[in-house]
């Protein structure tokens, strides 16, 4: 059992004293000389022994009635433990992105939290049993000084070491390091102390299924409710064009677009946008973001100058978006990562034709590289042979004899998609299916198939001519201008799934292309319902066939060889697979501060590299902005949450608050409150025992009548 | 009657009377004469309205208005007895024998003086008291001459001592002192010269002493320097054992003399009216108790009275007088109430 006011306990039980020393006290008072001395000793005589009886049952009825109502005071809790407040604390530190939310005075939740547990360090004694555990809740959290140590010097080190993170709140580390706790040490009482302005918090999420067992829950930093706070972030960013080479005028414009929302004050605003491109730190491009009343989201676009554009390791460059400083300057950036390169190496993967004939491949070949400034190195592989084509050598392939790729060699073609490469598909000339359509289902994430029962069909259409989805999407009123002219005479019927990509379709409302990531969600693989041979299909001969090509193979290539995650997420902390040997942080790259150290907590660009200490691939940690919310979590739904978290821990709500003290609810458990209502009903039947008792011994023929 | 001391009672340097207890430092036994304290008026002015001498028929040597039970050299004939050897052939009667031939002894009733001896308890018991001083000797003091600010038993007792012995020798009367406690602390012999009053009040000017009360010794060492018989008034509070407060009574009564016991109680003592537990000291080195005095009042009160019951009961089995002196009230009416009693007890026995 241990207590929820141990100091109260510790002065009840001193004050039992008190009767002692009354009882001493009035026994020393100034003596009355007497002279019928013969008398008095008669008459003690014959009481004596009922006198000292009577007399020590009435002290030991007040000490007892003085202890027990001390112990009701303090409130007991159902836990063991030393019985005091005395036991291990975790001081459970918020610095979640929310935390970094300044006020005007510049100090930010996060200080104030710290200071909060800096204080609260203060009230505990390591000579009294006191030990410290420091936990964070940025996720996914770190146990900075675990198991908790009686070293408070340690915890007030470990306190000044935390930042604020790019992460949502998480208790995981708390619940792991608890769980770390062995036995033996589960013995003492375990109090859990929560400092947090719950800000940006959802308590539901937050302790959703955490079941942890702790003796106490402690809130005790600043609850504010009744602030109305603005803060801006930049919610998303992505660019057009991944891989960036070389500067042809066939190449587009590398542009980087994104979302800013905002919370708090809905006034109409302009937010500014600033793109800083590293390595070089240049700017690379600068926009605007407006606001109009009640807008919570507004959608942004910039160009970036190619320029600006320098590669760094494995040719990455990385564009910083930054907004403008704001409360919380933790969402105020994002970034993506590119690819500069010099040309990209495409494969086409055809039989080489016999001389003089136009082949798919031909036009293939033809609409990559139409001069030599295209940037696009295109070349042919036959299909026996692409099994020997090393890996990483080709940044794109366009399999056209899908039916004539031996099991080898779609092997490759898996390796390629895994590297966040381009694979295009399209059927062979022959219009065989069967082999290659089973291929399908097991080199990309989504269900592709082909409708063998449907056959190849044979009726003339043309296509749609409404905006293209996917890696087609920029072509917009190129393509709508010049795709009504395609004709489609033969062709196959493709089954796919939700999550696949239909970048065309033909008149029948039947996909023509389908766009989808490759099985582990990298690369990408866009499968055409037709050859591109003019007796399937005259989309070769067409204006649009090269911007087409041209597009595909320019944002194509190189996607997903850069993987996004949200900082805390578990994306934002893979694993050292798919060639990955280590991961690293590369300032020049970057351009931020280094995360080491916090890995996957913190905003930032990563670098997995190879045994080879080549890079493989980019990881780009964005901050999480939904958490970087100002709306604080109702204390209610909090203390509710909490309750569910910690089953049996007494939900202890000490916060400073801007609210009416009075409001604060105590929660404590049934149990307890049972308990202290069990003894001061005893309370009261001591109280009247001493008051007869004390009659009886003052007045004994009285008190016995 | 006891031989007159060399000197006057001199106050007690010896070792019985230190310190007896620490809560209660010697006392300065300076006689401080002031006879006012002792003698209030109204006390007196109470006594004065009665005759002492007609209370008893004691033996004396002067010739008064006391008839003596003993038959001896006086001028009132009372009767003839058959001569026996040894008497002396003086007081043979010539007459009766030239008459008769028998040999007769003449016998004669004679008026005496009246020989009281009064006896104060001076043991530590004595120096209890409740009432305050300006309250009760009506002096105008507030304090004592040692600077009490109480009125004690033994304050009480000494003023009723030296109001019989002012009223005794003023009749004519012949008046003794015994200050006692274990023993005999201070005596003055039989007088009836008017400068004994002084010398009285020079011997009631003392204080009590942290010793207990040995009434039957003190008695035996009075009664053994005494030959005629007296009035004995022994003022206490007889806290001693009863057994032997009886037997001294007996040896009195033995001796043929009479006695009027006068215990002097105060009102506390009677009472008990204490409410918060407290540490009693006892005055005669009796020990230290703390206790709760309601827890003990009923058997403490029933004790205490049980005690005077004894003492009374004592005093009547042997046809002496029991009076109970509270130091609250005045001297005069439980001392003229009892000598009321006694004038007609012996007026009785005259008829």
């Amino acid at each position: 059992m241990s207590f929820l006011h141990p100091l109260i306990l510790t002065a009840g039980l001193l004050a039992v004293s008190i009767p002692i020393i009354i009882h001493f006290i009035r026994r020393r008072r100034r003596p009355i000389e007497w002279a019928a001395m013969r008398f008095l000793q008669d008459a003690l005589r014959k009481r004596r022994r009922r006198l000292r009886l009577e007399q020590l049952l009435l002290l030991l009825t007040r000490c007892l009635l003085v202890a027990l109502l001390a112990i009701a005071i303090a409130r007991p809790t159902s836990h063991g433990g030393s019985g005091s407040q005395l036991g291990k604390h975790v001081l459970v530190i918020d610095n979640s992105i929310a935390s970094a939310w300044r006020d005007a005075a510049g100090v930010s939740e996060l200080e104030r939290s710290l200071d909060a547990a800096r204080e609260h360090l203060r009230t505990l004694d390591p000579s009294q049993g006191d030990s410290v555990g420091v936990v964070t809740m940025g996720s996914p959290g770190e146990s900075l000084v675990w198991p908790p140590s009686p070293d408070l010097d340690a915890a007030r080190r470990a306190l000044d070491r935390i930042k604020s993170t790019d992460s949502r709140a998480s208790i995981a580390a708390l619940r792991e390091a608890i769980g770390s706790l062995n036995e033996d040490e589960n013995e003492s009482r375990l109090n859990v102390d929560l400092f947090s302005s719950w800000q940006g918090v959802n308590p539901v999420e937050l302790f959703a299924e955490a079941n942890i067992a702790a003796d106490s829950v402690r809130i005790l930093s600043e609850f504010q409710s009744e602030d109305v706070r603005s803060n801006a972030g930049i919610s998303s960013m992505t660019v057009t064009t991944p891989t960036v080479v070389g500067s042809s005028l066939l190449a587009p414009q590398t542009r980087v677009q994104g979302t800013v929302t905002r919370t708090g004050e809905l006034d109409a605003e302009t937010v500014e946008i600033e793109l800083i491109a590293y390595p070089g730190g240049a700017i690379a491009g600068t926009t605007s973001a407006r606001f109009e009343t009640g807008e919570t989201e507004t959608n942004w676009t910039a160009g970036i100058e190619d320029s600006a554009l320098i590669g760094g390791r494995g040719g990455r460059v990385s564009v910083i978006a930054k907004l403008e400083d704001d409360a919380n300057p933790n969402d105020n950036s994002a970034g993506v990562v590119l690819a500069r390169r010099r040309e990209l190496r495409v494969g086409v993967v055809e039989r080489l034709p016999i001389r003089g004939d136009v082949t798919p491949g031909t036009w293939v070949l033809a609409a990559l590289s139409p001069d030599d400034r295209a940037g696009i190195d295109s070349f042919r592989i036959d299909p026996a042979s692409l099994r020997s084509i090393p890996a990483g050598s080709v940044d794109a392939l366009f399999v056209l004899e899908p039916d004539r790729v031996p099991d080898a060699g779609w092997s490759r073609i898996t390796e390629l998609l895994d590297r966040g490469g381009l694979v295009v598909i399209t059927p062979g000339s022959s219009g065989a299916t069967l082999g290659w359509s089973e291929r399908l289902s097991s080199l990309v994430s989504s269900d592709i198939s082909i409708n063998t029962d449907a056959g190849l069909r044979e009726d003339r259409i043309g296509l749609q001519s409404q905006r293209p989805s996917g890696l087609l999407e920029s072509l917009g009123s190129e393509f709508s201008d010049l795709i009504g002219t395609v004709q489609v005479s033969r062709r196959l019927m493709l089954n796919y799934s939700d999550n696949a990509t239909v970048s065309m379709f033909d008149e029948t409302n039947n996909p023509f292309a389908i766009e989808t990531p490759g099985r582990n969600e990298n690369g990408t693989c866009i499968v055409f319902a037709s050859a591109f041979d003019i007796s399937w299909t005259d989309l070769p001969a067409r204006p649009i066939f090269l911007p087409i090509v041209q597009e595909i193979a320019r944002r194509g290539s190189g996607r997903g060889l850069d993987t996004i995650a949200i900082a805390g997420q578990p994306e934002a902390n893979p694993p050292t697979t798919l060639g990955v040997d280590r991961w690293i942080y590369d300032e020049e790259i970057s351009g931020e501060e280094s995360p080491i150290g916090t890995p996957g907590s913190l905003a930032g660009v990563r670098i997995g590299v190879g045994i080879d200490g080549e890079l493989v691939r980019t990881l780009v940690v964005r901050p999480d902005t939904t958490a970087a919310g100002t709306v604080f979590a109702a204390r209610t739904e909090l203390e509710d949450a909490m309750a569910e978290a910690f089953p049996g821990a007494e939900i202890i709500d000490d916060s400073i608050t801007s609210a009416s003290e009075s409001e604060s609810p105590r929660r404590a458990s049934a149990w307890g409150d049972r308990l202290a209502l069990l003894i001061l009903t005893i309370c009261v039947v001591f109280a009247i025992f001493e008051a007869l008792l004390a009659r009886i011994a003052s007045h004994p023929d009285k008190g016995a009548a | 009657m006891p031989e007159a001391p060399a000197n006057p009672p001199q106050p007690d340097t010896g070792p019985n009377a230190g310190p007896g207890t620490a809560a209660k430092p010697a006392r300065d036994d300076t006689p401080r004469t002031d006879p006012h304290l002792y003698l209030h008026p109204q006390t007196l002015a109470r006594l004065g309205s009665f005759e002492l001498r007609a209370k008893m028929i004691v033996e004396g040597v002067m010739s008064g208005m006391h008839r003596s039970p003993y038959a001896g050299v006086s001028v009132e004939f009372a009767q003839h007895r058959p001569y026996a050897p040894g008497d002396d052939i003086r007081r043979l009667d010539w007459k009766v024998y030239a008459k008769t031939d028998k040999l007769q002894i003449k016998q004669y009733q004679q008026e005496t003086n009246l020989d009281l001896v009064v006896l104060v308890d001076r043991s530590g018991s004595m120096n209890f008291g409740t009432r305050l001083y300006a309250d009760a000797t009506g002096s105008g003091r507030t304090v004592s001459m040692d600077g009490r600010p109480n009125w004690t038993k033994f304050d009480h007792a000494t003023a009723t001592a030296a109001a019989l012995a002012y009223v005794t020798v003023e009749q004519g009367d012949r008046c003794g002192m015994v200050v006692y406690s274990d023993e005999i602390r201070g005596l003055l012999p039989r007088s009836g010269r008017k400068t004994t009053w002084r010398q009285i009040v020079d011997t009631l000017s003392t204080q009590p002493i942290d010793r207990e009360t040995d009434f039957a010794r003190v008695i035996e060492q009075t009664l053994g320097q005494i030959t005629n018989r007296c009035l004995f008034v022994v003022v206490s509070d007889f806290f001693d054992d009863p057994e032997r407060i009886r037997a001294a009574f007996a040896r009195v009564k033995h001796r043929g003399h009479d006695l009027i016991a006068l215990q002097v109680l105060d009102r506390a003592e009677t009472e008990f009216p204490f409410d918060d537990p407290a540490r009693f000291v006892g005055l005669e080195r009796d020990g230290t108790l703390r206790l709760d005095p309601r827890a003990i009042k009923e058997d403490y009160l029933a004790a205490i009275h049980g005690h005077i019951e004894l003492v009374r009961k004592a005093a009547r089995s042997f046809g002496f007088d029991h009076q109970v002196v509270p130091t609250h009230d005045w001297l005069g009416p439980p001392i003229a109430a009892m000598l009321a009693k006694r004038n007609a007890m012996i007026r009785r026995a005259g008829r």
